[in-house]
C-alpha cells in the first residue's frame, strides 16, 4: 500500500512539474532609450516607448521569437541663427524620430521555472526611422530602413510559483544602421530599459 | 482581459506617437534671409554703393490663392493691423544701417519691397526669373518670385530689396539682392509682436546690410 501510495505520489508529482511547464509567452512593455548617437539631433532620454513580443520555449533553456518596438524620441533647440552660404535662417526647432523595429530574436535562460528567470537574448531584424524636424508651422522629415541588432540581458519575475502572469525588466544595447543623409545622421544607437508584463502559456 | 491588453497596447502606441503642441510651434516666428553672392562678398558689397531707397507708405503686396486684393491696408480691430508698424520697422532699420528713404522720383538706388504671401509654399518652391518686368516688381502687376501653390495655410511675410541704381547695367533688369521670408503669420498670438521682432531679427542676421 505505502509502496502504491509513494508511486501515485510520484506520478502526480511529476504530472504537475510537467504542468508548470511554459511553452510560450506574451510580453508588453514600456521602454525607455538612451541614444549614443548624434546627439547633435537627439540627445535626451526617451520614455516615450512601447515594446510587444512574442517567445515559442525550445528545451529547458532555450526561447525564440519575435518583437516589435516603438519609440519617439524629441529634443528641443532655443532659437538660434544657423548660416549658410547666400543666407541665413532664426528658428527654434523641435527634433523628432519616430523609430520602429520588428526583429526576430533568440533567449537563453539561465534558470527556467523558476520565479526569477534571467535571461540573455540577441535579436536582429529591421529598423523604420523617421527623422522629423519641427519649425514654426514648417516640418521636414527624411525617413530610413535599416538594419537593426539587439543584445539584452533580463529576466521575468513570476508573481507566484506556478503562476502565468508575471513581470519582465531588461536592459539592452541598440545599434540600427538607419541614418539621414537629410539631417547628416550616420546611425542610431543607445541603451534601453524596458519593464513590462509578461504572460505566460502553458 | 484580451480587451483591456488590446486597449492598453493601443493607447500606448498613441501615447508614443506625439507631435509639438501648435502653442510650442508658434512661440517664435522663422526668419530666413538670402542675399545675392555674386554682389555681396568677401570682396565687394553691393550696399556700399547704396545711398538712398524707397519703400511705400502705408500698404503691403498681397499675393493670395484665396482673394484678388492686391494690398494690405490696416484694418484696425482685425489680425491685420501691422502694415504701417512694420513698414516703419523696416524704414527705421534700413536707416539706422546708413540709408535715406526718398520718395519714388528722386531717383532712388533700391526699392524695399513689402508683401504678403498666403497660401504660397514659399519656402519650398520659390523661384526667380531673374528680372523684374516693372518697376518694383508688383507695383507694375508684376509679382516676381515664381512660386508653386501648395495646400497649406501658410502666410509669409517677403522682404525683397532690389536694386535699381543699376538697373540699365543689368540689361534692364531689377536684381533681388536681399531677402527675407517671415512666417508663419497666420498661425500664431500676439502677431503684430512677433512680426516687429522677426524683422529687427532679419536685419540682425544681415550685418552686410549697412553702408559701409
Amino acid at each position: 500500500m505505502i509502496r502504491i501510495i509513494i508511486i501515485f505520489s510520484l506520478i502526480t508529482v511529476s504530472l504537475a512539474a510537467k504542468g508548470q511547464e511554459y511553452t510560450s509567452a506574451y510580453h508588453i512593455g514600456w521602454n525607455t532609450f538612451v541614444p549614443f548617437s548624434d546627439k547633435d539631433f537627439i540627445g535626451s532620454t526617451s520614455t516615450a516607448g512601447i515594446r510587444l513580443g512574442y517567445s515559442k520555449f525550445v528545451g529547458d533553456r532555450f526561447g525564440f521569437g519575435f518583437e516589435a518596438g516603438y519609440s519617439t524620441l524629441d529634443d528641443y533647440i532655443p532659437p538660434t541663427t544657423y548660416e549658410h552660404p547666400g543666407g541665413a535662417i532664426t528658428t527654434d526647432v523641435y527634433n523628432y524620430l519616430y523609430y520602429f523595429t520588428l526583429m526576430a530574436n533568440g533567449q537563453y535562460y539561465f534558470s527556467p521555472g523558476k520565479r526569477f528567470m534571467p535571461y540573455t537574448s540577441l535579436g536582429m531584424g529591421v529598423a523604420f526611422s523617421e527623422y522629423t524636424i519641427f519649425y514654426n508651422v514648417y516640418q521636414e522629415n527624411d525617413h530610413n530602413t535599416g538594419f537593426v541588432i539587439r543584445p539584452e540581458i533580463g529576466t521575468l519575475f513570476k508573481l507566484k510559483e506556478n503562476s502565468n502572469f508575471g513581470l519582465k525588466a531588461a536592459m539592452g544595447f541598440e545599434y540600427a544602421t538607419n541614418g539621414s543623409d537629410y539631417f547628416e545622421t550616420t546611425n542610431l544607437s543607445g541603451f534601453n530599459f524596458q519593464l513590462g508584463i509578461v504572460l505566460l502559456n502553458r | 482581459m484580451k480587451k483591456i491588453i488590446g486597449v492598453l497596447i493601443v493607447m500606448s502606441i498613441a501615447g508614443c506617437a506625439r507631435e509639438p503642441e501648435v502653442v510650442d510651434l508658434v512661440k517664435y516666428m522663422v526668419v530666413q534671409t538670402d542675399y545675392d553672392l555674386e554682389r555681396i562678398n568677401e570682396e565687394a558689397n553691393i550696399f556700399n554703393n547704396y545711398a538712398t531707397f524707397v519703400l511705400r507708405e502705408d500698404t503691403l503686396g498681397f499675393v493670395s490663392t484665396y482673394s484678388t486684393d492686391s494690398t494690405l491696408l490696416d484694418q484696425p480691430g482685425t489680425r491685420i493691423d501691422f502694415v504701417k508698424a512694420v513698414i516703419e520697422k523696416v524704414r527705421a532699420n534700413a536707416t539706422e544701417r546708413g540709408f535715406t528713404r526718398v520718395e519714388d522720383d528722386e531717383n532712388p538706388d533700391f526699392a524695399i519691397k513689402l508683401v504678403v504671401l498666403e497660401n504660397f509654399n514659399f519656402y519650398q518652391t520659390v523661384s526667380y526669373p531673374g528680372y523684374y518686368s516693372g518697376y518694383y516688381g508688383y507695383y507694375g502687376g508684376y509679382y516676381g518670385p515664381v512660386v508653386s501653390t501648395h495646400a497649406s495655410n501658410f502666410v509669409t511675410l517677403v522682404i525683397e530689396v532690389v536694386d535699381i541704381k543699376n538697373y540699365a547695367a543689368n540689361d534692364n533688369r531689377y536684381n533681388v539682392i536681399w531677402s527675407a521670408y517671415i512666417g508663419d503669420l497666420l498661425t500664431t498670438f500676439d502677431r503684430k509682436n512677433k512680426i516687429l521682432y522677426a524683422v529687427d531679427q532679419a536685419f540682425e542676421q544681415s550685418p552686410y546690410f549697412s553702408k559701409n
